[in-house]
């Protein structure tokens, strides 16, 4: 479109051009990283989400492993992002937890989608492009191991966490009897997690674990009794 | 450096260097012994790490990954006639070791030792006794069913963790 002086919404733009809110760049994000932090970054610059886009990349592993590649080509043409305010360390803990659960909910849901078509006869994620999955994986382990090792990826220091808590039930998070919720505060751990663990072995156990539930609510003390030792 | 992550990185180099000679056919062993010896390699030193700073969840891990471990290795080596009745014994002997560890990392709660020896003793009565009620044709039936339906559950429950990430533990 030609540039027209009379054009009174283009000067009252550029009036304004102080406020207006700062560009969005494409890079890696500094703040959420996992692997190298791509996700993060497309999250920050669509103003989604980062567990959303996190899943639609692990999506893509059943589509032959393109993403996976696609991802590894964006760490590498990706900048890296400005440096951001540091969190603290609760505020780290928590968007730790908030990963783990993005990575374990996403390979579960991924995995399953999997062993469905698996089931239904429909080939996906055999093979890494012609590649076989089975190298794939040999290497990745591999490379994994290697990253680890050399102190690339996550070495961080021993935690020397001290779990002085109470085996007890716990009254303010229970859905029947508090167990599994007692469970979880013992283990510091999140008690849906707990909760679907006990419900698939009460199903292969033929309901032995419902009777293990039961004796545990007997037997555990009340939140009331709890103590810290 | 974490002791845990140094075990971990040692266990994968080593998982993927023999799968890797399996891959290209210059060692012959199966894919159950390279996991099961990788999972009991890994589970035994981190039971270890993990009693001496009484990281709870890392024990039951441990535990879980030492079973898997040594139902892989065995059923690698030999040929077991009923792999799902294995599976039951192997969740109740499993549960039954956890606990225990759960006692010896904290002897005050003493709820956990008479739970590992029912379990233990439940694992040992599936094997025998219950072998000749007739239990594994229960345990085939809702075996035959979960192999139907276990992709809908583990997707169920992956959106359950999924959806619910953002939940601050206590």
């Amino acid at each position: 479109m030609p540039f027209d002086p009379s054009d009174e919404n283009l000067f009252d733009r550029m009036a304004n051009l102080d406020n207006l809110p700062p560009v969005k760049k494409f890079q890696r994000s500094k703040k959420n990283i996992i692997l190298a932090g791509v996700c993060g970054g497309i999250a920050e610059y669509l103003n989604e989400d980062p567990a959303k886009i996190r899943l639609a990349a692990l999506m893509t592993l059943l589509l032959g492993g393109w993403g996976a590649a696609a991802y590894l080509v964006a760490a590498m043409l990706m900048p890296p992002g400005e440096n951001s305010p540091a969190l603290s360390g609760e505020e780290k803990k928590s968007l730790g937890r908030e990963q783990f659960k993005t990575v374990l909910g996403g390979t579960m849901i991924v995995a399953g989608i999997y062993f469905a078509l698996q089931y239904t006869g429909i080939p996906a994620g055999d093979y890494f492009y012609i590649i076989s999955s089975r190298f794939v994986l040999s290497a990745a382990a591999l490379i994994i191991g290697a990253l680890i090792l050399t102190g690339i990826w996550g070495a961080g220091n021993d935690e020397t966490e001290i779990y002085n808590t109470a085996f007890a039930k716990e009254n303010e998070k229970k859905l029947i009897l508090g167990v599994c919720a007692g469970t979880a505060y013992y283990l510091k751990t999140d008690p849906v997690i707990v909760r679907i663990i006990f419900f698939m072995l009460t199903l292969l156990t033929l309901g032995l674990f419902g009777v293990i539930y039961l004796m545990l609510a007997v037997f555990m003390p009340a939140e009331e009794e709890k103590k810290f030792e | 450096m974490n002791r845990d992550k140094i075990l971990l990185g040692v266990i994968l180099l080593m998982a993927g260097f023999f799968s890797l000679l399996k891959y290209f056919r210059i060692v012959e062993v199966s894919t159950g012994q390279i996991i099961g010896t990788a999972l009991l390699l890994y589970s035994i030193p981190s039971v270890h790490f993990s009693l001496g700073n009484g990281d709870r969840k890392r024990i039951i891990r441990a535990a879980v990954l030492f079973c898997t471990g040594v139902v892989l290795t065995v059923e690698s080596y030999f040929e077991v006639t009923d792999p799902r009745g294995i599976v039951f014994a192997s969740i109740l002997f499993c549960s039954g070791t956890i606990f225990f560890l759960l006692y010896i990392e904290n002897a005050k709660q003493k709820i956990f030792l008479p739970l590992s020896i029912i379990m233990m003793l439940l694992s040992y009565l599936s094997v025998t006794l219950f072998n000749e009620w007739g239990l594994f044709y229960y345990t085939n039936k809702i075996g035959n069913l979960l192999e139907i339906v276990w992709p809908v559950l583990l997707i169920l429950f992956g959106v359950i963790i999924f959806n619910g990430r953002k939940k601050t533990d206590q």
